[in-house]
């Protein structure tokens, strides 16, 4: 009997390891629960499939949709959650850190942590890298009336990412920081 | 008024059919069509109503559909037609669909590279803050 569960054990491990690889973070039951405090609440899940779907209806022809048909072409998931409140203090410290502290693994590595005391604004991005390449990134944004968490699985161009700001809506962001 | 009401009495009043007409219909209503029946009467053509004489109908003035033995290949050719319409048909229900969902992930890849950016941005304006704030007090 004991065998039985061990090779059982054995054989579903890998299986749920790699469904869940798929989004790498997880939104847990505390966040998803502020969505009915929020009086605003953006749940954007666009998975490999509607990626590749969503690219196949770009124009090679055009460089602009060459350039994020490129970038969509590599992904494997765009995942965001938004929430926007009326009022200050609607969500915790603790519904930040549930989603921080999936970021503290060995094959995250955090670029950038902005705590702002006077504005109140704290934004964490953290990339992981696979084979010497970022293979997704995560930014989480703790603001003093919303709370956004955007995670992009698979490889993932910077430069690329960055070459897109004005296009599509996507606002300009050198990725490079200010050159002095 | 009354010479009209006359007129239309005469015109549709009762009149016997000649003898032999009930005969004569129920033996063509049992007669084979013709092998070159067509649709209709040819524009322009008379067309009979009377009932008195039984005149055999011409290939152009019967009623009935094409003889099916004369023009397989017509048939087989309007068959195909058809199963290529709907093949076509119901291509194009798929393609019109998958183009929707293409289109509809592509607004939310947009909007999420949007989010992603907008906040993205949030940090380079922090991080520009940041560097600015010692330069602004060094120039004080």
């Amino acid at each position: 009997m004991r065998i039985v569960i061990v090779l059982l054990t054995l054989t579903l491990l890998p299986a749920a390891a790699t469904a869940a690889r798929g989004q790498d973070v997880k939104i847990p039951a505390n966040v998803e629960r502020l969505a009915a405090k929020a009086v605003e609440t953006v749940n954007v899940t666009v998975d490999g499939a509607l990626l590749q779907l969503a690219g196949k209806f770009l124009s090679s022809s055009d460089p602009d949709q060459k350039q994020i048909k490129t970038l969509l072409g590599n992904l494997k998931g765009i995942y965001v959650r938004s929430f926007k409140f009326e009022n200050e203090g609607e969500y915790s410290e603790a519904d930040v850190e549930s989603v921080r502290s999936q970021l503290r693994g060995q094959e995250w590595a955090r670029i950038v942590n902005v705590t702002s005391k006077k504005g109140g604004d704290n934004v964490d991005v953290a990339y992981k890298m696979d084979k010497g390449k970022i293979a997704g990134l995560v930014v989480i944004a703790a603001e003093p009336k919303e709370f956004t968490i955007v995670n992009i699985v698979g490889p993932i161009d910077l430069d690329q990412l960055s070459s897109l700001g004005g296009q599509f809506g996507i606002p300009k962001v050198d990725l490079k920081g200010p050159q002095k | 008024m009354n010479e009209l009401d006359h007129e239309l009495t005469n015109a549709l009043r009762r009149e016997d059919p000649p003898a032999g007409f009930a005969e004569r219909v129920l033996r063509r209503v049992g007669e084979p069509p013709h092998a070159d029946q067509t649709w209709g009467a040819p524009l322009g053509g008379p067309i009979r109503l009377t009932a008195s004489a039984p005149t055999p109908l011409t290939s152009a003035q019967t009623w009935g559909p094409p003889a099916p033995t004369k023009l397989p290949f017509v048939q087989w050719a309007a068959a195909a037609a058809l199963v290529a319409a709907m093949a076509g048909g119901i291509n194009y229900v798929a393609e019109q669909k998958e183009r929707a969902e293409g289109e509809a992930a592509g607004v939310r890849v947009a909007l999420a590279l949007h989010i992603a950016g907008t906040k993205l941005q949030l940090v380079q304006t922090k991080i520009t803050q940041l560097h600015e704030q010692p330069d602004r007090n060094s120039n004080q």
